[in-house]
């Protein structure tokens, strides 16, 4: 008798236990989905901030807006009514500054983590420019006094950070399809800064290049294929197709993925696979082009016995490219630098 | 439960004599061990790489240095299934002996700290010396588990009245906090915490010969430690009164058998990072099976905790291939509904 009662009430209990936890997991799916609601209220009125200490800051862009000086208003991916400064200044747009350099516009601040920030655009122009991490801290946006923040996914103003930043500028949300394909976040950029002439420019331009690089590695291609691999902690990963340089690679030049890309359902790819030792060493792809986050690293997969029984690696097709290249990033300047660095590498 | 279970465990020990069952505990080492031969069989030929038989066995015996596959069985599926049978043996006994000693039948290794000092340990290497050889990380995360143990065993001890399992237990669940606070800290602002969540998933998969050549003489030494400390673990099951009454010297006992914890625990740890559930639960499957008598838990506890994970690790690369599952996520999967199980027909 006082068994079973005992056991009631512990079944009870877990019962009390489980619907809590359903709870609290229901709790926290919803709680992310307000940033959108609160409005991008903040108006023009912070122009007054972005003469004073520009520096370098957009002294082209002062020249190209001139002709259009009127504050416009568009609707960002979340929903919000953005009204874009006539001629905004000092722009802050994280892990976006390869579009802003494209259009020839200098941000106020650059995207950082502890460890870096995006090398290959120092020389393309970032040098010297203030960094901001990742993660865009209130206090440090509010420290750079912007005029206009363009971020490049909903998910980086959730928890009502939206409503925080756009208290500071306006605040423009692309979305996350927008940014996954460089081509559109340019378009997209170009038509918030009203610089869509440049944008087009930049794609014209680009294209170009593309078919130049064609046009010299003429036959070289042809029924090849090239693996793009990033090794990182003791971990190989295979550059998709549609992702910074597999997107170039791939996509512009039209060359093969590799047998164990294809053999991979495209609806189970990520950005970056990560790809097993043991798969790699079914790897039929003529060429490697290799970014090595290992490097001097004694006990590094590439000194493996396996590593080098690879065709490709037996061959000496293997190409290192440099953290300081753009392999790993999307963008018109990241494309032309992997398009220089397959012609430097194929191209003899 | 908690509590209830400990003074039911205490009620049932003392109703009826500390009595084995040796033919079912000697069925299962003979029978478990057959099928560990089996299983490491199976782990050798499947996996991402498509390999035949024949190739497996021609690779074994007849080893070709200019083939890939023949690489693959050699340097990647040897030794992982070495080191999973190694790393199973020895996170179950170490669950085992903790069990028996404290006397609390939810113990297992990360209680005692060992976890979250080896976390502590990786995350300065990941954010200081990013260099440093996998061979040596091992090294650091055993030397983190030590000072974790230390610390909880410090603390522990430090009270009056000396060491009791109550105190080790909060002892333990207080130092794992502020451990785990500490590494996540570093994690943020170093921004490594990638690397070290791909350490806490767990897994075999990056086992090599170098690391087993390390690994087993350690695993081996203790585990026959613990089987000759396993009539002193029995006695110490029974409460530290009785056991001293019979004449044991249990701080002695107590001592050297943390220590063979932390060295099971500690380099299993290190190898593959934490694997939580088999220091828990397969010391329970085998008390279930064989009775209280920890001459017969700890070797079946060995045996089963090897197959267990031997078949965990065929499971990591089948489930999704050619991407590698975490298997410390698979064990948690099939371990959790199984203990609650176990746990309710216990309870009865």
């Amino acid at each position: 008798m006082l068994r079973s009662k005992k056991e009631g009430k512990r079944t009870a209990g877990m019962f009390a236990a489980l619907l809590l936890v359903l709870a609290l997991a229901l709790a926290a799916c919803g709680g992310n989905n307000n940033a959108g609601e609160s409005n991008g209220a903040a108006s023009g009125s912070d122009n007054a901030a972005g003469g004073t200490n520009g520096g370098t800051a957009g002294n082209g862009a002062e020249q190209e807006e001139a002709a259009n000086p009127q504050e416009r208003t568009l609707t960002d991916a979340l929903g919000n009514d953005v009204t874009i400064p006539a001629n905004p200044q000092r722009i802050i747009a994280p892990y976006l500054e390869d579009h802003l350099l494209t259009l020839g516009v200098m941000p106020a601040a650059q995207w950082s983590v502890p460890n870096g920030v995006q090398d290959y655009l120092q020389a393309a122009g970032l040098e010297g420019v203030p960094t901001i991490s990742y993660n865009l801290p209130p206090e440090e946006v509010v420290s750079f006094n912007p005029d206009l923040i363009i971020v490049n996914s909903p998910s980086l103003v959730q928890n009502d950070l939206y409503s925080q930043y756009s208290k500071i500028a306006p605040t423009f949300v692309l979305s996350d399809e927008t940014t996954a394909d460089w081509r559109a976040a340019l378009s997209k950029i170009g038509e918030v800064l009203g610089k869509e002439e440049e944008a087009k420019a930049a794609l014209e331009a680009y294209d170009q290049k593309v078919q130049e690089t064609k046009a010299k590695l003429e036959g070289k291609l042809e029924g090849k294929s090239i693996a793009i691999l990033w090794l990182t902690a003791k971990q190989f990963y295979m550059v998709d197709t549609k992702t910074a340089s597999g997107a170039v690679v791939y996509g512009d030049l039209g060359v093969n993925p590799p047998n164990i890309m294809t053999e991979i359902p495209e609806e189970n790819r990520a950005s970056w696979n990560p790809i097993s030792l043991e798969k790699l060493s079914e790897l039929t792809a003529d060429y490697i082009f290799l970014v090595n986050y290992e490097e001097g690293q004694t006990d590094s997969l590439i000194e493996s016995d396996l590593w080098k029984t690879i065709p490709a690696v037996k061959a000496g097709h293997v190409y290192e490219m440099d953290k300081n290249r753009s392999w790993l990033y999307s963008g018109a300047i990241a494309g032309q630098l992997v398009l220089e660095d397959i012609e430097r590498v194929l191209g003899e | 439960m908690n509590a209830f279970n400990t003074r039911h465990d205490a009620a049932n020990a003392r109703q009826m004599p500390v009595k084995g069952r040796p033919l079912a505990a000697i069925l299962i080492i003979t029978g478990g061990l057959a099928a560990l031969a089996l299983a490491m069989a199976a782990a050798t030929a499947i996996g991402a790489a498509d390999i035949r038989l024949s190739t497996v066995w021609d690779a074994l015996f007849r080893f070709d240095p200019e083939l890939s596959s023949h690489h693959v069985v050699r340097d990647l599926r040897v030794p992982r299934a070495l080191g999973s049978a190694l790393v199973g043996a020895g996170l179950a006994v170490a669950g085992a002996m903790m069990q028996g000693m404290t006397r609390n039948p939810l113990a297992d290794s990360g209680l005692l700290g060992l976890n979250a000092g080896a976390g502590v340990m990786l995350a300065v290497c990941f954010a200081f010396f990013p260099q440093t050889p996998y061979i040596l990380l091992m090294v650091y995360a055993f030397l983190g588990a030590a000072i974790g143990a230390g610390l909880v065993f410090g603390i522990g001890s430090m009270a009056r009245g000396g060491m009791t399992p109550v105190r080790l237990t909060l002892a333990g669940a207080a130092v794992s906090a502020l451990l785990t606070a500490v590494s996540e800290g570093i994690a943020l602002m170093f921004r490594v915490g990638q690397d070290l969540a791909f350490w806490y998933a767990g897994g075999a998969a990056g086992i090599t010969w170098p690391q087993i050549s390390v690994l087993w003489p350690w695993i081996g030494v203790s585990l026959i430690a613990a089987l000759l400390m396993s009539r002193s673990i029995t006695l110490l099951s029974l409460g530290e009164e009785v056991a001293a009454g019979l004449g044991m010297r249990t701080r002695w006992v107590k001592t050297a058998g943390m220590l063979v914890v932390l060295i099971l625990a500690g380099s299993s740890m290190s190898a593959v990072g934490s694997i939580a559930f088999i220091g828990l639960m397969v010391p329970h499957v085998a008390r279930f099976l064989v009775g209280v008598d920890y001459r017969w838990i700890i070797p079946c506890s060995a045996v089963l905790g090897s197959l267990f994970m031997v078949l965990a690790d065929i499971g990591a690369r089948s489930v999704n291939p050619p991407y590698e599952t975490p298997a410390g996520a698979l064990i948690s999967l099939a371990g959790v509904p199984f203990f609650l199980w176990l746990a309710r027909r216990r309870g009865r």
